[in-house]
Formats: structure tokens, C-alpha cells, sequence
């Protein structure tokens, strides 16, 4: 916020002795402004408002004009790359032709509000797009229009594919419903990699956007994630292998009809393999629910747990018994011999099921559920 | 990061590059229209980034023209509701009864995290006439 008085201080200060909190905080400078620490602070409370200070009114911005050029593809592709509005690939350049085509693939106005996104809600200022602002950075994406629904979905979703968080947060899209044979999402061998255009390109339409139409990912601005996170590129696209699984789709268990196409936001660490874990043991018997279950609840509380199984996997855990998702959530949730659960709630706990069948490998990982779009409604 | 700090990191010099042709520029006065986007070779293309709706701004809190004899709250606004981090402004309040002793400082650490409100805490600093306010996230 422009004119607010504020001083920064050395990180971090979590977990240091009062010692070196006085030394390296306290008596130490503003990384930013170079000034000491407390001269600072008392001088942002005693010195007087300037008439700016004072003022009441919207401080108006501008993102610059609405096109660039005409200019080679080359000078486009750097020009781009210099203002920030990529993620330091090459982009398909969004000329008029390219964004109506995407236009053509809804039946929405160009310019209908979508939803609105903040790198951190509640810290900063939320920014509100259209659809032909959503489409623009489709087609950089490079994403075909037939995606285009379910990208518009993702953007009505208004969750940030990057927090400004330190934490270097991770986004996925579960994607449901007959839209992923429609447009050939990958939901076999290598589902969550880089073996289909349908889920790199929606995937990375859902980052772009971010950058340009939700202020996120300015380095030392609206990016602080201290190690970053590679699955930021084009996120974790999770498009169900609902014909292998033996349980009901994501979607279907939270209201949707089977023939509703739908995507859901998760949120957290990311996923890794189940191989990365202890309690991951090959042995003659498997009991694959009791090794989730070892795994989980060895697992941080903050965004719960989240199992990506194959289909070999997941049919495994139904002969073990458990033919519902809910039942194996109940038996997953439950604390050892009637102690406290591990985690918060139930909600904690979800389970999807893609990929292929040609070993017993699976994923986990600590992502929460935040919510679902009906990609129907935006065809 | 400007034009000459990428070429740098690209290796490349910015002097090698100066009489390049130059960026694209917004489309000037006799420049195809935006419709037209590939006129002998050059390309148009659209702008991805949204004008930013700011919200109304409000006015700073007057300022005291001095701390001397004045009393100050120091607000944790315990970041992530965990009650750890109010070290650093137990530091900055022995700095204040160092330096400046006629300052009084009260240490208050706000409830639930940093996105949420505590009108009491707000309401006890006005009732018992707090001058000033130094907010606090620490992590």
C-alpha cells in the first residue's frame, strides 16, 4: 500500500536467541531502506504527514496499451519476456486472429467478468479479469481453443497458481467428466508429466494468467517462495482415470453429476512418489491402505493429505476392502486405538486416482482441497 | 530487470546490441490496426496484463510529534497463530526502556493469525489511550 510506514527487518527472526534478535534485528539496518532499524521506526511516527499522507482516493494504475507492435516475432517474444507477462519461455504470440479464435470457444461475452485473483488474499489487493483477458493468456499458453472452458473454469475458480508466500506453494487441477476425452487429456502412462498438449497448456494458461491478470509471481514483490517450485510452470494437472478406478470420480463425490465436467483446485506442497517414504516396503503381501495410512499420519497437519494412486493401486486397496472412498477415508482419518486423529478433519484426507497400471507406483503429497467449477458453464 | 542486466546475464553485451532494431513499440498513428496483426513480417500482438482496481485509499493516522513520555503498542499480530513470534518486539521493547526510558511500551499479541481481526485488542489500545502503534509480523 503506497504511502503506508513500514520498516524491514533482517530475516528471518524465528529461531533466534534474544542475543542475536538485539545484534542482528534490532541494532541492525532496513535491508531496504539501509537506514537502522529503530531510528526508522520512530521517525515513521513522529515525522509529519505529508498532504498525500492525508489524501483519500483511488491511486489509479495502468498496465500500458492494449497491444504491441507491429513488430517482428522476435523483438515480441523479448519485449514480453522484459515487461515480466511470461514464465521465460517462448510464447505464442496473442494477435487478434489467435484470441478470437479462443473467443469462439465459449459462449461468453469478451467482456464478462471471469473472477478476480490476489497472489495472497487478504495481504494484497485482488485483480479482476475478463474473459478475453483470460483468452489472451490462452493463447500464449499455447493452448487450443477447445481447452477453453476448462481454462475459463480454472479462472472463475480466482485461486493464484503462485502465493506470495515464502513457502513455494504448489497448485493442481483435478480435471473430471467427459471434457478430458474431448479435448485428449492425458490420463495414462506419465499422466502427471509431459506427454499431452491438453494438460501442459492448460496448465500453463493457469500460470499465465496469474502473472498477467492476478499481479503474482514479481519476484521480491509478489513472489517470495525462498526455494520456488518447479510444478509452477504448468502446475499439477490431474485429469482422473475415471474408467480404471474403482471408486466414484473426485467430482462425483463432491455433487456433481458423472456427465458434468468439472475442475478442483488443490493447494499445498506438491506430490512426490510413495517410493520416498519408509513406509513404503515392497514385500510378498502388500497392504497398500496401511501404508497410505503409515504415511499420512507422519505427515504435516497444515494442508492435509493427498494420495494420486494408479488405477492398480487403487484397485488393490478396493480388494482390501474398501470398495468406498469413504470408507477407506474414515478407516485413514481414525487415531491408533481410539487416540486423537492425526489430522484436523476427514475433508484432510482426499484421494484421486490417474495414470497407468503397468507397476503398483503411487504418489502423496500435502495438498487441501479449495474448490470446484463446472467447466460446462463456460463452454 | 532492465534490458541491460538480462543481456548481461545472457552474456551478451548491451553495447553489441545498441544499434539492434529497436522493441516493439505501441502501434503509432499510421501503424496497422490491431485487426491486421501480420503486415510484411511484423506482427501485432494483444496485451495480457490487467489494469489493476485499487482500493480506496485511506488517510495515515496523525502523527505524534514526539515519543517522549508517550505510550506505545507493540502488536504481534502472531503471523501464523502459533504465539512464537513476539521475540523481536520483546527486544524492541528493552531497546525502548534502553534509549528511550520515558517511552512506555505495553507488548500485546493480537489473536487468531495475520488475516484476521481483533476489534477488542483495538478497542483496549483506544480506551486506555495508547499514542502510538508499531504493528509487528515476524517470520
Amino acid at each position: 500500500m503506497p504511502h503506508l510506514r513500514f520498516t524491514f527487518v533482517k530475516s528471518p527472526v524465528w529461531g533466534k536467541t534474544p542475543e542475536q534478535l538485539q545484534k542482528d534485528v534490532i541494532e541492525g539496518k532496513d535491508p531496504i531502506s539501509g537506514k537502522p532499524v529503530m531510528r526508522e521506526i520512530v521517525e515513521e511516527l513522529t515525522a509529519p504527514l505529508a498532504d498525500e499522507d492525508k489524501a483519500t482516493r483511488t491511486i489509479p494504475q495502468s498496465a500500458g496499451p492494449d497491444h504491441f507492435g507491429p513488430d517482428t516475432a522476435d523483438n515480441l517474444q523479448r519485449l514480453f519476456e522484459e515487461k515480466g507477462m511470461t514464465d521465460h519461455l517462448p510464447i505464442v504470440l496473442p494477435t487478434e486472429e489467435k484470441v478470437e479464435a479462443m473467443l469462439k470457444a465459449t459462449s461468453h461475452k469478451a467482456d464478462e467478468i471471469v473472477g478476480k485473483i490476489s497472489p495472497t488474499p487478504g495481504v494484497f489487493e485482488y485483480w479482476s479479469y475478463t474473459v478475453k483477458q483470460v483468452a489472451v493468456n490462452a493463447v500464449m499458453a499455447g493452448a487450443d481453443p477447445k481447452y477453453f472452458p476448462v481454462i475459463l473454469a480454472i479462472a472463475a475458480a480466482g485461486k493464484e497458481s503462485m502465493s506470495s508466500s515464502d513457502n513455494s506453494f504448489a497448485e493442481a487441477v483435478v480435471i473430471n467428466g467427459p471434457i478430458r476425452d474431448e479435448i485428449g487429456l492425458n490420463y495414462g502412462i506419465g499422466a502427471l508429466g509431459p506427454f499431452s498438449h491438453a494438460n501442459a497448456t492448460i496448465g500453463r494458461a493457469y500460470t499465465l494468467l496469474s502473472i498477467n491478470a492476478g499481479n503474482c509471481g514479481k519476484v521480491g514483490e509478489t513472489y517470495m517462495g525462498v526455494i520456488g517450485n518447479p510444478a509452477n510452470y504448468t502446475n499439477i494437472v490431474i485429469a482422473e482415470n475415471e474408467k480404471e478406478s474403482p471408486w466414484k470420480p473426485f467430482s462425483v463425490r463432491h455433487g456433481f453429476k458423472p456427465e458434468e465436467s468439472v475442475v478442483s483446485i488443490f493447494e499445498g506442497w506438491g506430490v512426490i512418489s510413495a517410493k520416498n517414504s519408509k513406509y513404503a516396503v515392497w514385500q510378498k503381501e502388500m497392504n497398500f491402505a496401511q501404508e497410505l495410512k503409515n504415511i499420512f499420519d507422519d505427515q504435516d497437519q497444515l494442508f492435509g493429505g493427498i494420495a494420486v494412486l494408479s488405477p492398480a493401486v487403487a484397485n488393490y486397496i478396493k480388494d482390501e476392502g474398501y470398495d468406498t472412498v469413504d470408507k477407506l477415508t474414515d478407516w485413514l482419518y481414525q487415531g491408533p486405538d481410539g487416540a486423537k486423529p492425526h489430522f484436523w478433519s476427514k475433508a484432510q484426507i482426499n484421494i484421486l486416482v490417474t495414470g497407468s497400471s503397468n507397476n503398483l507406483y503411487w504418489d502423496y503429497g500435502g495438498m487441501r482441497y479449495v474448490k470446484s467449477v463446472s467447466v460446462d458453464t463456460w463452454r | 530487470m532492465d534490458r541491460r542486466k538480462m543481456l548481461a546475464l545472457l552474456g551478451v553485451s548491451p553495447v553489441l546490441v545498441a544499434d539492434a532494431p529497436s522493441y516493439a513499440r505501441t502501434a503509432s498513428r499510421n501503424a496497422p490496426k490491431a485487426g491486421a496483426a501480420v503486415t510484411s513480417g511484423l506482427v501485432t500482438a494483444l496485451n495480457p496484463a490487467v489494469t489493476p482496481q485499487l482500493a480506496q485509499r485511506v488517510p495515515l493516522a496523525p502523527r505524534l510529534s514526539t515519543l517522549e513520555g508517550k505510550t506505545i503498542y507493540l502488536v504481534d499480530t502472531d503471523w501464523g497463530g502459533m504465539g512464537q513470534n513476539d521475540g523481536i518486539l520483546q527486544e524492541m521493547q528493552a531497546w525502548f526502556a534502553q534509549h528511550m526510558p520515558s517511552v512506555k511500551t505495553i507488548l500485546k499479541v493480537k489473536k487468531g493469525n495475520f488475516v484476521t481481526d481483533d476489534p477488542a485488542l483495538w478497542k483496549e489500545i483506544a480506551d486506555k489511550k495508547g499514542d502510538g502503534v508499531i504493528l509487528g509480523v515476524a517470520g
